[in-house]
């Protein structure tokens, strides 16, 4: 037995030791690798598929599930993101990494930000295939709405496709509406401002404000200029334009009781406003939306809501409507297999296994009457009072007064109104006050971007 | 009386324990050759994650995009930037708030510790330190909740200020305060924990000396504790000065989860990040890293120098 280790033994111990416990680490580190490299590999009938890398939102899941259902000889690399939704740039901070490094981008990915073709498809980024050049035929490309592929193209060229239009449409309840003694649905933004004394009197709101959807619903919807390229690289941002200024002050003398400053999907909203929506200017997607929405079903016993005809400002203002989202697919130009990558994104966006999935109104005009089929049937909208449009009339209508004047531009007009505007109503400022906020600040921001600015 | 200084810092430690062995020159090559080591694993990772990047940040701030020198021309094309003169003031207001916070309330919470039993001291000592381990997103998401009157355990506190919706309580005028009280929230406790250090290292005769002599508390506080402990409020400074000018997560997740009410380019590192990833020029959000860097070293070094904060005695 060895009770005392000589300093030499001691050092060899302590040497044999620490090589021993080298060879293990490097041991583990190898036998690591090769588990990791097992996981990493697809196998060889996967390696033999081609392979597409799509980016989509959770409202774009059951489409992209469908699309993998229908091509399994397509391995599909489904990667969730956030839809590069409000502004957030997740697509840009990603692609300008990919860009440097020279590989990660996808083959194809779903944006819920109607500005990004602006963004994405030009210098510095310059990621989105063109698409009415080969990879797209005219033929599917004609049957896509008019001017819906307005905020996709560039100089002639298409970018993407339009998922959904939404367009603004009124949506109203009837069940509401006739406790609240409003008799009839508003055609004239006038008359829904009227109608807001009454919603009020009854603790009901007929629309909210101070949301980053305001110049989306309001002023885009009065052919107010905020954002219209006027020549390519000139912008004209006219917040003092009459087309504004009078839909700023309409909704300036409606009570805040009855359009309130809120936000349709904050953590409260359905709890503070569900069952209590008289009327709502808002995008074709939200009629599923107001269902579902907190307190609901304990207010109101009928929460579903009809799709009215969009507004026009007097009798005689322009019949034109304007949009909240409305998702976009783009292909990557980037892509190693263009021609599958364009031809997933056709299917995605125009075959009805997806668009009968899809939460909003489809882009694709053959699509339309059985997705409107499939809605009505779902039970989430109400039915129309008496000499009202039907839903398909109604969605129809607004599709083709979108005011197409009203362009993407490179930076989130949206992501002014929250941060910039938002605040001012908040606290108690004016929608004419907000007006002035957000021109000058988009006007900053456009002169950043290389716009040339004319008021 | 003349107060030998307790508030060392780790150099100055190691030198007085190597001065202190005596057990032969095999003991002190072999402590040598382990400070060697440990001094090599931290150059090694300062020159991959500290130097190499700080380099190239400066080489892509004194270039062209497509290359090519371009002396001052992104720095000038930064600061001309609409954005950049507010998001320093916000920075500015919200430092102010935040180091007058450190200095003030982690002082005085960290003297009356000191001078509370050791059981007792612990436990408000583990307390304090708690939130620490909510750093960053985490505690932005713990903050949303208790800035919503709607979710807010605190909401009868936030209506009676007259906040009935988060819109309100996150209007511009208050982002500094806010993001201040989630900084010092999660900092503090920890260098909470550093003071109560520094001043256990204070020796106890000259605490009773100070007592013999006639100093109540608040004057032992003030006269003996705090200036033996100065040099770690100076450090502690330096380092929340330098990371405050860098704030980014808290104004870029709120503005996230608040569908943008804070604006992307509150603060200079976000605006960074905008022009390099939105705008995708490198060059001129490196700009403002260099910029962000050299205030960060000007404020160091007048607050070293000043407090002799590196001097040995």
């Amino acid at each position: 037995m060895r009770t005392v280790r000589s300093t030499n033994g001691s050092n060899r111990w302590v040497r044999w030791h620490r090589r021993a416990l080298a060879v293990a680490t490097c041991a583990s580190l190898a036998s690591l690798s090769f588990v990791a490299a097992g996981f990493g590999s697809t196998g060889a009938s996967a390696s033999t598929k081609p392979t597409l890398t799509i980016w989509y939102d959770t409202a774009r899941k059951p489409m992209v599930e469908a699309y993998i259902k229908a091509h399994p000889k397509v391995h599909v690399v489904a990667v969730l993101k956030d839809g590069d939704s409000n502004g957030d740039g997740t697509y840009q901070s990603a692609f300008a990494l990919y860009n440097r490094v020279g590989h990660g981008w996808p083959d194809i990915y779903f944006s819920e930000q109607n500005n990004d073709a602006a963004s994405l498809a030009q210098p510095p980024f310059n990621d989105a295939a063109v698409l009415n050049k080969g990879l797209v035929s005219s033929s599917i490309l004609n049957k896509f709405a008019h001017g819906s592929a307005g905020l996709c193209t560039i100089g002639g060229k298409v970018y993407c496709l339009r998922n959904d239009l939404a367009m603004n449409v009124l949506w109203y309840n009837p069940a509401l509406m006739a406790q609240d003694g409003i008799t009839s649905v508003p055609t004239t933004w006038q008359e829904w401002a009227a109608d807001g004394a009454l919603a009020a009197a009854k603790g009901d709101i007929i629309g909210t404000q101070g949301d980053s959807w305001d110049a989306d619903t309001y002023y885009w919807g009065n052919e107010c200029p905020l954002s219209n390229e006027t020549s390519p690289g000139t912008l004209l941002i006219n917040p003092a334009s009459t087309n504004c200024t009078e839909m700023a002050s309409l909704l300036d003398g409606v009570s805040r009781t009855a359009l309130p400053v809120a936000y349709m999907f904050s953590s409260t909203f359905g709890q503070q406003y569900g069952g209590k929506i008289v009327f709502y200017p808002g995008a074709a997607w939200m009629g599923g939306v107001f269902p579902g929405l907190g307190s609901c079903k304990t207010t109101n016993p009928d929460c579903t809501m009809a799709a009215g005809y969009p507004m026009t400002f007097g009798a005689s203002g322009p019949s034109v409507t304007g949009a909240i989202g409305g998702g976009l697919w783009f292909v990557s130009s980037h892509s190693k297999n263009l021609k599958l990558a364009a031809s997933a994104v056709v299917w995605l966006d125009t075959n009805p296994a997806s668009q009968n999935i899809s939460a909003g109104f489809p882009a694709y005009g053959p699509d339309d009457a059985s997705w409107v089929a499939t809605q009505s049937a779902s039970g989430s909208y109400a039915s129309p009072l008496a000499g009202e449009p039907t839903l398909a009339q109604a969605f129809s209508k607004a599709a083709n007064e979108i005011w197409a004047s009203w362009s993407a531009v490179p930076y989130a007009n949206d992501q002014i109104w929250a941060s910039d505007v938002v605040p001012s109503l908040a606290s108690g400022g004016t929608q004419a006050a907000g007006l002035g906020i957000f021109g000058s600040d988009a006007a900053n921001l456009a002169r950043s971007d290389g716009f040339q600015v004319h008021t | 009386m003349t107060v030998p200084p307790v508030a060392t810092v780790p150099g100055e430690r190691s030198r007085a324990r190597r001065g202190r062995r005596s057990d032969g020159a095999a003991s002190i090559g072999s402590s040598r050759r382990t400070g060697y080591l440990f001094v090599g694993l931290y150059v090694v990772l300062l020159a991959l994650f500290g130097i190499a990047p700080t380099a190239y940040a400066i080489y892509l701030a004194l270039t062209k995009v497509g290359g090519g020198f371009a002396w001052g021309a992104n720095f000038t094309r930064a600061y001309e930037d609409f954005r950049f003169l507010p998001a320093f003031e916000h920075i500015g207001e919200y430092l102010a708030i935040w180091l007058l916070a450190e200095a003030t309330f982690i002082l005085v919470l960290a003297l009356m510790l000191h001078s509370l039993a050791r059981r007792t001291s612990a436990a408000f000592r583990f307390l304090f330190y708690m939130p620490g381990a909510l750093a960053g997103a985490a505690s932005v998401l713990v903050w949303l909740f208790m800035l919503d009157p709607t979710l807010s355990p605190w909401h009868f506190l936030l209506s009676a200020l007259g906040f009935s919706q988060i819109d309100l309580v996150l209007l511009p005028s208050h982002l500094p305060l806010i993001f201040a009280i989630m900084a010092f929230w999660t900092g503090a406790g920890g260098w909470i924990v550093v003071m109560y250090g520094a001043l256990n290292n204070i020796p106890d005769e000259l605490l009773e000396a100070a007592k013999l002599d006639g100093a109540n508390a608040f004057q032992s506080a003030v006269r003996i504790k705090l200036p033996l402990i100065k040099k770690w409020v100076v450090y502690m400074l330096i380092l929340s000065f330098a990371g405050g000018t860098q704030l980014f997560v808290e104004p870029q997740l709120v503005g996230q989860a608040t569908a943008g009410l804070v604006s992307n380019t509150w603060s200079p590192n976000q605006l960074a990040y905008y022009i390099a990833f939105i705008n995708d020029n490198f060059n001129e959000a490196a700009a403002i890293s260099v910029t962000l860097l050299v205030l960060g070293l000007v404020g160091a070094t007048l607050l070293v120098w000043r407090t002799k904060l590196f001097e040995i005695n």
